[in-house]
């Protein structure tokens, strides 16, 4: 008998926080999400207070003072014939501290601003997709027999298009013109239509390894007991595997989100996911590509801010794995 | 057999079989044409080796399992093929517990959770939902019942021992205060010293609730305490079946006198017959005849023509052999 003296004990869920807590790649992985979010966050703040802009400022023949002198926000080219404008590049001071993009907007502002569009994007895709793949996921588990065999064959055809293919399709039909869902009518540069896009494409990635674990649950003799109990099988379904369920889609929020955030930077990289001029990481790159031998810290950025953001989701959701592992817990005892 | 019995038999199978389709079009027999009856207040025994189908009986009378042929009645009603919506009713009346104490318990729920599920889904004695302050009363009771501490409620199952884990799992098969329990093997996978006290336990709750047991178990030493009435299975079948008393001192059946003498005991000048060889045939392939010609010490050339049907030897005393042992 465990001692008495602790009225309730520690349950699986705060046990796993706990085995979380003790692997210091995943604290890290957490902090430096939680500062990217932060900042991003703070992007009204930083663009008002700090370098005194907004990401869609746009500002073609001003001026700033940078050590004492007046520098041109659009600089003259020093090829020899002087043809065409380069903005100006990094000052590391509050205002254009990444430098200006070809429209002379502030690249650390628009990366801020895009930083909230793309975490948003991605982190709202990837619950989405997780809703839409547990249902299916539990569906074909549960019941089996015919429901799976049409659900499963259902995800292997769109497994079988290419992600980015299907994506691609996808947005090109529903940013062409406003798409109506009932009463709402989502305009061509909602953000929802990249989020319902991405999550959807991504369904079957999600939904193989729920039904796999769902399956597994099925045999087990603790479903068997609650239906030797008399538990109707949508109670099972809801008190028993549900919850055993969640491990598996805990694990595999941070990996969807970190596949979201790649798929949405793609899709506004070809302007087919957030549209301009509303910023995104992904949209940065596109504004810096024509700039990428005079002023390659306008794609360079944000791509720094994607690769730090991807790796920090997947080695969050490494740990995430290790830390859920429920079989440690059975062995304790 | 016991004297006491009411005429009307709590459960009873009749021909129940249950075969499983393996590779290459061959059927696994698990189960046999067994027939069978258990009376209220009796404590029946079903022992055979690993194997044999006794924990696939076991499922198939509560109905956890699909039933190939046959019929299984409960109280005096048939439900072999009722639909699970229509058997949930019944289904308080006739309760299990299960071999491995850990898998059978939800690892992400709290025992007292574990045990109000049952009285949470079944309506109370007066048909209606019951009363959460009577759900947790009776978490309370059940826990009390089986002599654990009520502070142990919002634990999970992985905090318990083996022993601890198997009286939870008692306490929920008892919360509905069933007829009938089915234990599958309940006490063999526990250390040998926390078997004797589930044993005690089954007994003690058999005699406060009045309980009707079928106890699965390949253990003859707990078989022995535990039931009135034995059932020895061999490949999917019964071979004997009698007073427990009866059937393991004066066993009609080789397989039977085999299974005693495995057990040691302290008998003096007793000539066991010869051990057993060779392993149980495959349920796949059954060997004809007498199902338990291919290792019986005694097996004379009928025995490998033809099967054996289960017969009376003595008053409440059946068994399936052409040449029962003489009573020693």
């Amino acid at each position: 008998m465990p001692a008495q003296t602790q009225p309730t004990s520690p349950g699986p869920w705060r046990q796993a926080a706990r085995n979380l807590a003790r692997i210091p790649s995943a604290m890290v992985a957490l902090g430096v999400l939680v500062v990217m979010t932060m900042a991003c966050l703070l992007a009204p703040f930083y663009a008002h207070s700090v370098a005194r802009t907004n990401p869609f400022q746009s500002t073609v023949a001003g001026t700033i003072m940078l050590d004492g002198r007046e520098v041109d926000i659009m600089q003259p080219n020093d090829n020899p014939l002087h043809l065409g404008l380069s903005p100006i590049g990094p000052t590391w001071r509050t205002t254009y501290m990444l430098g200006a993009d070809s429209q002379g907007r502030d690249v650390m502002a628009r990366l801020l601003y895009g930083g909230r569009n793309s975490l948003l994007i991605s982190a709202g895709a990837a619950i989405v997709c997780l809703l839409l793949a547990t249902g299916v996921g539990i569906m074909a588990g549960f019941f089996g027999g015919v429901v799976d065999t049409v659900l499963s064959r259902l995800m292997d055809i769109m497994w079988a298009v290419p992600v980015y293919l299907f994506a691609i399709s996808l947005s090109i039909v529903m940013t062409s013109q406003q798409v109506r869902l009932g009463p709402f009518v989502l305009r061509a540069d909602s953000l929802f239509i990249p989020v319902m896009i991405i999550a959807l494409v991504y369904v079957p990635y999600a939904a193989r390894p729920i039904r796999g674990r769902v399956m597994a649950l099925r045999q087990q003799e603790f479903v068997t007991a609650a239906r030797c109990l008399g538990v109707p099988g949508w109670r099972i379904m809801l008190r028993d595997i549900v919850p055993n369920v969640m491990t598996t889609l805990i694990t595999l929020g941070p990996l969807l989100m970190a596949l979201a955030l790649l798929a949405e930077s793609a899709l506004s990289f070809l302007s087919l996911g957030v549209q301009a001029p509303q910023p995104s990481w992904g949209t940065i790159i596109q504004d810096g590509e024509g700039l990428i031998y005079t002023r390659p810290m306008v794609a360079v950025a944000p791509g720094i801010a994607i690769v730090v953001v991807v790796l920090a989701l997947n080695i969050l959701g490494d740990g995430l794995r290790d830390a859920l592992d429920v079989r440690d817990e059975g062995r304790r005892s | 057999m016991t004297d006491t019995q009411s005429p009307a038999p709590l459960m009873e199978v009749r021909n129940l079989s249950k075969s499983y389709r393996v590779g290459g079009g061959h059927r696994l027999v698990a189960v046999d044409g067994i027939s069978l009856s258990v009376m209220p207040g009796e404590m029946l025994g079903l022992v055979g080796e690993s194997g044999c189908g006794k924990s696939t009986l076991g499922r198939c009378m509560l109905r956890l399992t699909d039933i190939s042929a046959g019929q299984v009645m409960f109280e005096g009603r048939d439900i072999t093929t009722l639909p699970e919506r229509r058997l949930r009713p019944l289904r308080p009346r006739m309760q299990m517990v299960f071999q491995d104490s850990s898998a059978c318990l939800n690892p992400r729920r709290r025992i007292g959770d574990l045990l109000a599920e049952p009285l949470r889904v079944h309506p109370g004695p007066d048909q209606r939902r019951r009363q959460a302050a009577d759900i947790e009363r009776r978490v309370r009771d059940l826990m009390e019942l089986v002599s654990l501490p009520v502070a142990a409620l919002t634990r999970y199952p992985h905090e318990f021992s083996g022993g601890q884990r198997q009286r939870i799992n008692i306490a929920r098969a008892l919360a509905l205060s069933p007829r009938l329990v089915v234990a599958d093997e309940p006490v063999s996978a526990l250390d040998v010293s926390v078997q004797a006290q589930i044993v005690n336990l089954f007994s003690d709750l058999r005699t406060r609730l009045g309980l009707t047991y079928v106890f699965v178990a390949h253990d003859l030493a707990v078989v022995r305490q535990v039931s009135t009435r034995v059932a020895v299975m061999y490949l999917g079948a019964i071979v004997e079946m009698g007073a427990t008393d009866d059937v393991l001192h004066q066993p009609a059946h080789p397989y039977t006198a085999a299974l005693t003498t495995a057990v040691p005991r302290p008998v003096v000048g007793a000539t066991p017959p010869p051990p057993l060889g060779g392993d149980i045939p495959s349920p796949v392939n059954r060997p004809a005849g007498c199902r338990f010609h291919t290792r019986c010490p005694y097996v004379q050339d009928r025995c490998r023509m033809e099967a054996p049907v289960l017969r009376p030897i003595r008053p409440g005393h059946e068994a399936a052999c052409h040449f029962p042992l003489p009573p020693s």
